[in-house]
């Protein structure tokens, strides 16, 4: 075919439109899917202590105070207007940290946080505003950790249509420790299967009577109970808060044949401050054989203990029957459905054995009848 | 012209060409000269991450005003409950932890205040009365019967954009009433310190059931303001 000039030059032209548009959009940085990231940090942590880059310690005496400041990191790619406010600690369900709401005035560790006037700022997109606080303590504190809040949130009106608005905002934990006599004291004071909800679960509670908090690492193994052998085995460390109960929760394990289980829990701290009382466990070897104690121990009290090993804290075993799932309780099914017919067949077969000729008689009997 | 003369107009021509491309290289290669070093540093700063909660729909992007519908009730004689589900795919709970939080988080649910009441204009009942099995006023300083339980357990906890985040470590709360001053928040995810530092996660599923006190006048745009928390441990 025979171009012309003309067509050469369009057809060249399209070629040429098309490569660049390519390219456009090859060079034209894509829009990110990015949330709407705003959070904060502190702003000055502590080289020998990582913790300290997720939440504020301090240990301060009576009257003392120090300076500190918080990064609140906008990640989005709009301005943002933010609250940034002290509060008091809170207790949410099952024991876990929280911070009490703006709406309510800190009357308590929360209030020892001065943010001054600074309770709204505008942070640009992609940057963070440094807002500083003081934290003072009060001369009549008493001895041991104290809990309080730094909360950034967005300042927005809210919506108006029917049902629950929601509203979302970031905590940090301020974890404050006045020097004295420390109490250290934990105690397993419940394990039971939670079945209130829509899964049931395993709910392990651990009540802290000290003056401080406790990271704990608490264990549920499950184990049949015909044999003992191992089914599973969940847990994790968790933050247990000075005069609080903190409750656990775990999904329960299910094998696939089902039956009976045994369910034992194991919670293990720091044994340093700890005066001896007690059941007591100092060695990884007697842990695993409390894994596997005897079945109906009594809870356990720790109380407080000088040993400054590891310690660990056995509570009750709870027994439950899980059902098979679907696949296996089908195959019971049938096997059981299978079984019944052999046995059936068995007995028809066996009962036929015994009167082979009784058809035979009775056909007999009826031919003579009709003659 | 000579033939002198076409050489030295040659040779002036090559000179100055010559002269051109040393003042040029000298200008450029000077230039390189005083700035060049034997290294080159590269920089790049990664500022880290914040942990932080959110509502967002199917492709991450922020939901302007989350809100959770409740089922409609027609108006009765008697107690009755109304139920919602919060955390959709179009609107699922979302928790980022880009390396903000290294000691576990926690994820609560709790309105905005405790003395707040679902509100239509002059019609209001309450949300946290366990009086009557939360259908009747109790001994709050409000005259409203009415109850709200949040029931995390049977939700739906997945992973987000991250490459190879789990949630492992991440238990589910226990199905729980609001009841004032005795719980006002209800706990729907705990972190435990060994779960992923880096990684986001999303929540779907949590069963929201409301009981409604009888008589109960009739309203459209009954709502209760709630605030979604997450705490750095």
């Amino acid at each position: 075919m025979v171009l012309t000039a003309s067509v050469r030059r369009t057809r060249h032209a399209i070629i040429g439109l098309v490569a660049i548009l390519g390219l456009v959009g090859i060079l034209v940085p894509q829009a990110s899917q990015a949330v709407a990231g705003l959070g904060a940090r502190p702003a000055y942590p502590l080289k020998n202590d990582p913790h300290t880059e997720s939440i504020f310690i301090h240990t301060l005496s009576p009257g003392a105070s120090v300076g500190e400041g918080v990064n609140v990191i906008n990640s989005s790619d709009t301005d943002r207007k933010v609250l940034v406010y002290a509060t008091d600690s809170a207790v949410s369900s099952d024991g876990a940290f929280t911070c009490a709401q703006r709406s309510e005035k800190p009357d308590s560790v929360g209030a020892w946080l001065d943010f001054g006037d600074k309770r709204e700022v505008t942070v640009a997109s992609h940057s963070t505003v440094l807002v500083p606080f003081t934290i003072k303590v009060p001369d009549n504190a008493t001895v041991g950790e104290h809990e309080a809040c730094v909360v950034v949130e967005e300042s927005k009106a809210q919506s108006t249509s029917a049902g629950i608005h929601i509203t979302t905002r970031s905590g940090i934990r301020v974890s404050i420790t006045v020097p004295g006599d420390v109490k250290r004291s934990l105690e397993i004071t419940d394990m039971h299967i939670d079945r209130t909800g829509a899964e049931p679960l395993v709910s392990l509670t651990v009540t802290n009577g000290g003056n401080v908090s406790e990271d704990l690492v608490a264990n549920v193994v499950t184990r049949r109970a015909l044999f003992g052998n191992g089914l599973h085995k969940d847990g994790g460390q968790f933050l247990s808060l000075s005069g609080e109960a903190l409750t656990m929760n775990f999904p329960i394990a299910r094998p696939r044949w089902g039956g009976w289980v045994k369910i034992s829990s194991l919670v293990e701290i720091d044994g340093s401050g700890y005066t001896a009382k007690g059941d007591k466990v100092t060695d990884s070897s007697q842990i695993d054989r409390l894994e596997g104690a005897d079945f109906g121990e009594p809870l356990v009290t720790m109380k407080p203990w000088d040993d400054k090993d590891e310690l660990a804290l056995r509570g009750p075993v709870v027994s439950m029957f899980v059902m098979p799932d679907a696949v296996a309780l089908s195959i019971y099914s049938a096997s059981l459905i299978a079984i019944i017919l052999l046995v059936a067949l068995f007995l028809i077969v066996r009962h036929y054995r015994k009167h082979p000729n009784r058809k035979g008689k009775a056909k007999a009997a009826k031919s003579t009848k009709s003659k | 012209m000579t033939f002198p003369q076409k050489v030295a107009s040659s040779a002036g021509a090559l000179v100055a060409i010559v002269v051109a491309i040393i003042a040029v290289a000298a200008t450029v290669g000077g230039l390189v000269y005083v700035l060049a070093s034997n290294t080159s540093s590269f920089t790049q700063n990664i500022n880290a991450g914040t942990l932080t909660t959110d509502i967002v729909d199917g492709s991450y992007a922020s939901v302007a005003s989350p809100s959770v519908p409740m089922s409609t009730l027609t108006f009765s004689f008697s107690c009755q409950t109304s139920t919602g589900s919060f955390g959709t795919s179009t609107e699922n709970i979302y928790v980022q932890n880009p390396d903000g939080a290294d000691n576990g988080w926690t994820l609560s649910l709790a309105a905005s205040a405790t003395t707040d009441l679902w509100t239509s204009g002059s019609n209001t009942y309450d949300f946290n009365d366990s009086s009557g099995s939360g259908c009747t006023d109790g001994a709050d300083a409000d005259s409203k019967g009415g109850q709200m339980t949040v029931d995390p357990s049977g939700g739906t906890l997945l992973t987000g954009q991250c490459a190879s985040c789990a949630t492992t470590g991440i238990s589910k709360g226990s199905s729980t009433p609001f009841v004032q001053d005795t719980t006002d928040s209800v706990t729907l995810l705990s972190a435990a310190a060994g779960s992923n530092d880096i990684g986001d996660w999303r929540f779907r599923g949590v069963s929201i059931s409301q009981k409604v006190p009888g008589e109960q006048p009739a309203a459209s745009g009954y709502a209760l303001n709630m605030v979604l928390s997450v705490v750095a441990l």
